[in-house]
């Protein structure tokens, strides 16, 4: 409301962050983390064991780990942050106050972090023989640092989830230290082992000719993953029950699952997983393709659906009891429901609703409030306006807008006087018969 | 309130949650910050175009010294984007927190472009890896291999215009209205090309000291022939690009609003001085690189870096001092919601 909007039309501005946020916690999951974790555990195993070419192995994966990890890596975290500061800069920029130390130490563990991989990967072979163990401890220092920068961002997307006493003192230990971070910090640390298990194992083949060689490494990976499955599971359980009630009921909800499905997916995914961990263990030169494949795609699957479950299951808040998902302050509602949202907004071509500007106010409208997760017409068919208000009056969208919160419980109030209700339902009605080249039917009833 | 502030400026309301710290601690670590994260850039930048000039020169004088040091200013952009990028991150955070109800218009406003940095910032790295890393494989595909460099660096050499774009938006929440995204922005508002040439002055300045360094230190008392060369080009491009920050210096001033650049010519002792004492010791790095170019010394190599550096800092205050100059009537009008 304070700030500009922004319209990314067809590509939905939630999708965009989802998008990118997926796509950055996939590669950090299975490179920055996982890999650097494998990657320092095979180099240790050749070093002990005085196998050159698991040690050239190692080497291999450190440059891909460089190569991934200073460019899609760390620009698509880059790239959340720009997301959210265009799409949803008042989420944003209230994060950044609370949490602005965190970040700060966030920043300095990746100045650590680029440095200790630059160091790790340009110093392979200079630090040979007695400087080898040198190497092995700037590699073991490496993996804190990827992990830690895991750790302390989870602090602050738990606190958006769960905020524990924040909402009252403010405080910014309060926030972090809140009761999801640890649940969430133990998952997503051997979900990202697992991940990267299964991403590296795929390419293992061509990796490593030597049939000797790759058994020895498949069962260091297999050690990981064995230990990573049960700790998934339990930090998974741990996770759910740590969440806020409503958060809780929304699980399921979010995933798309039905419970039974729910359930049966997650576990019997795992089960499969700590298959692969067997096989890899029992020292198998060649395992099932379809099995590896499966693990990674499955791991893939498990990490985007909690990176979905988390984004959807805070709703209708951005920072729970504080924010809602459209920027707008829950203590704010009230008052822009008097004066007028459009009155009270910086960035913005109209004012007052008038019967000229009903279709233009009814879009400001729309930008402000309903954009950060709708869009008009769009890939995402759930939130396209064209789906969900397809064939609906101006009357019966005008109905809805101001209960819509009492509905459906994961949708923000609109914040506006009844002008303005009016003013978006015209719009709604318009563009979406507009678009969908129909004239709109009656419709009484919502839903 | 001064003059050329129209009064209808949409500037928001800072958000509603304290900024959590004491203004001069964030205004040290963004000044500190933001320079460091700038000599990582100007490195990069420059020594991307001096990678590709190089090879260049290489191939069409068969000139092997010159490819050698190519691969070599190609290896040293690698290295250095990943720190450029990283060291970037603190002066964005700060500026994000600090001037919010200022950083976030102008970046919203330019949206689509802001994040456009993304892929753009990626494509130019993966291109600079398949550079450096297929140096050797692609000898005989010297074409190909140029194209990579020459896609990469471009992709650098356009990079700093958004932000510029961005910074320079900021401070002018009076020509918000009606601005259409970043072309428009782009020469819609005062002193960003301005800015752009001091800018890339300073990275081709920069970039010859670090290669004058690089070649001293990497070949010592038996230096070879790229060692060589890359000294001698070195503290030339250095001592040509800090001349030519004489020109680019002066016309940025002239550019920025008359308030602005009176403060700095006589109109506040403070800021006359600041900008005085920098330009003394501008002079005296051109009358100590005149020296160093033509002859060698550790002595006045030395003294040169240290002056650099300083110019640097004081840039980067400068710099922040004209952002506050700007920024002081708004700052009235939209405070910061500041601890008691």
């Amino acid at each position: 409301m304070n700030f500009p909007t922004i319209d990314f039309g067809w590509l939905g501005n939630g999708n965009l962050i989802g998008m990118m946020a997926v796509l950055h916690v996939m590669i950090n999951h299975a490179v920055a983390i996982g890999g650097c974790v494998l990657m320092v555990s095979i180099e240790y195993k050749g070093y002990k064991d005085n196998n050159p070419r698991l040690d050239a192995y190692a080497r291999g994966l450190s440059r891909w780990i460089l190569i991934i990890t200073t460019t899609v890596g760390a620009m698509t975290g880059v790239g959340i942050w720009f997301t959210t500061t265009v799409i949803l800069p008042d989420a944003i920029g209230s994060l950044l106050r609370i949490f602005h130390w965190a970040w700060f130490t966030e920043w300095l563990v990746f100045v650590s972090e680029v440095v200790l991989l630059l160091t790790y990967f340009y110093t392979w072979d200079k630090w040979k023989g007695a400087d080898k163990k040198k190497h092995l401890r700037v590699g073991f220092a490496l993996c804190i640092m990827s992990w830690l920068t895991l750790v302390i961002i989870t602090g602050v997307l738990a606190a958006q989830l769960n905020p524990g006493n924040w909402v009252e003192t403010l405080s910014f230990w309060d926030a972090f230290l809140n009761p999801t971070w640890i649940p969430s910090t133990i998952f997503r640390t051997f979900a990202a082992i697992a991940l990267g298990v299964a991403v590296l194992h795929l390419f293992i083949r061509w990796s490593l000719r030597e049939r000797r060689d790759r058994i020895i490494a498949q069962q260091v990976f297999g050690k990981w993953l064995l230990i990573s499955v049960p700790i998934m599971l339990l930090s998974g359980l741990w996770y759910m029950r740590s969440l806020p009630d409503q958060a809780q009921v929304l699980v399921k909800w979010a995933s798309g699952m039905s419970e039974t499905w729910f359930v049966w997916v997650n576990v019997g995914g795992l089960l499969l997983i700590l298959l692969l961990a067997v096989l890899l263990l029992d020292g198998k030169p060649r395992l099932p393709v379809m099995l590896t494949l499966f693990t990674a795609a499955f791991s893939l699957l498990l990490i985007t659906e909690f990176e979905i479950v988390r984004e959807n299951i805070r709703k209708p808040y951005v920072i729970y009891n504080y924010m809602y998902a459209n920027g707008v302050l829950k203590e704010d509602a009230e008052r822009y429901k008097e004066q007028g949202a459009l009155a009270s907004a910086k960035f913005t071509t109209v004012k007052t609703v008038t019967d000229d500007n009903k279709l233009e106010a009814g879009e400001e409208l729309f930008r402000m409030q309903c954009i950060a997760c709708h869009s008009i017409d769009g890939v995402r068919r759930s939130r396209a306006m064209t789906e969900r208000m397809n064939g609906w009056s101006k009357d019966a969208i005008a109905q809805f807008i101001p209960n819509m919160h009492q509905i459906r419980d994961v949708m923000p109030p609109f914040v506006g006087t009844e002008e303005e209700i009016e003013a978006l339902a015209t719009y709604l009605e318009n563009i979406v018969s507009e678009l969908n080249d129909t004239e709109p039917k009656q419709k009484d009833q919502a839903e | 309130m001064q003059s050329w502030l129209k009064a209808e400026s949409p500037i928001p309301n800072d958000l509603g949650l304290m900024i959590p710290g004491n203004l001069p601690l964030f205004e040290v670590l963004i000044v500190v910050g933001f320079i460091l994260h700038l000599i990582y850039v100007n490195i990069v930048v420059a020594g991307s175009v001096y990678a590709v000039l190089f090879e260049l020169i290489g191939i069409r004088k068969r000139d092997k010294v010159a490819d050698g040091l190519a691969l070599q200013l190609a290896t040293l952009v690698s290295i250095h984007k990943s720190i450029a990028v990283v060291l970037g991150v603190a002066p964005l955070l700060i500026i994000s927190t600090i001037y919010t109800q200022f950083f976030y218009p102008s970046t919203i406003l330019i949206g689509k472009w802001w994040l456009m940095l993304i892929p753009l910032l990626i494509v130019s790295f993966l291109l600079l890896y398949v550079y450096k890393f297929m140096w050797d494989r692609w000898q005989d595909r010297k074409g190909l291999h140029l194209l990579f460099g020459i896609s990469g660096s471009l992709i650098l050499l356009f990079v700093p215009l958004i932000f510029i774009t961005n910074v320079a938006s900021m401070l002018h929440p009076e020509m918000w209205t009606g601005s259409k995204g970043f072309w428009d922005s782009l020469f819609r508002y005062p002193t960003i090309w301005q800015r752009y040439f001091h800018f890339m002055s300073a990275s081709f300045a920069i970039i010859g000291m670090y290669m004058y360094w690089w070649g001293r230190r990497r070949g010592g008392n038996h230096p070879t022939p790229i060692h060589e060369r890359a000294k001698t080009f070195g503290k030339g491009s250095a001592l040509l690009f800090t001349v030519l920050q004489l020109i680019a210096g002066p016309i940025l001033l002239l550019g920025m609003s008359e308030g602005v650049r009176t403060s700095f010519m006589g109109g506040s002792l403070f800021h006359t001085l600041l900008l005085s004492v920098a330009v003394v010791l501008a002079l005296i790095l051109i009358v100590m690189l005149y020296r160093l170019y033509k002859a060698d010394s550790r002595r006045l190599f030395i003294s040169s870096v240290v002056i650099l550096f300083l110019i640097m800092g004081m840039m980067s205050w400068i710099r922040h001092e004209v952002r506050e100059l700007y920024l002081a009537p708004y700052m009235q009008e939209a405070p910061r919601t500041m601890q008691q």
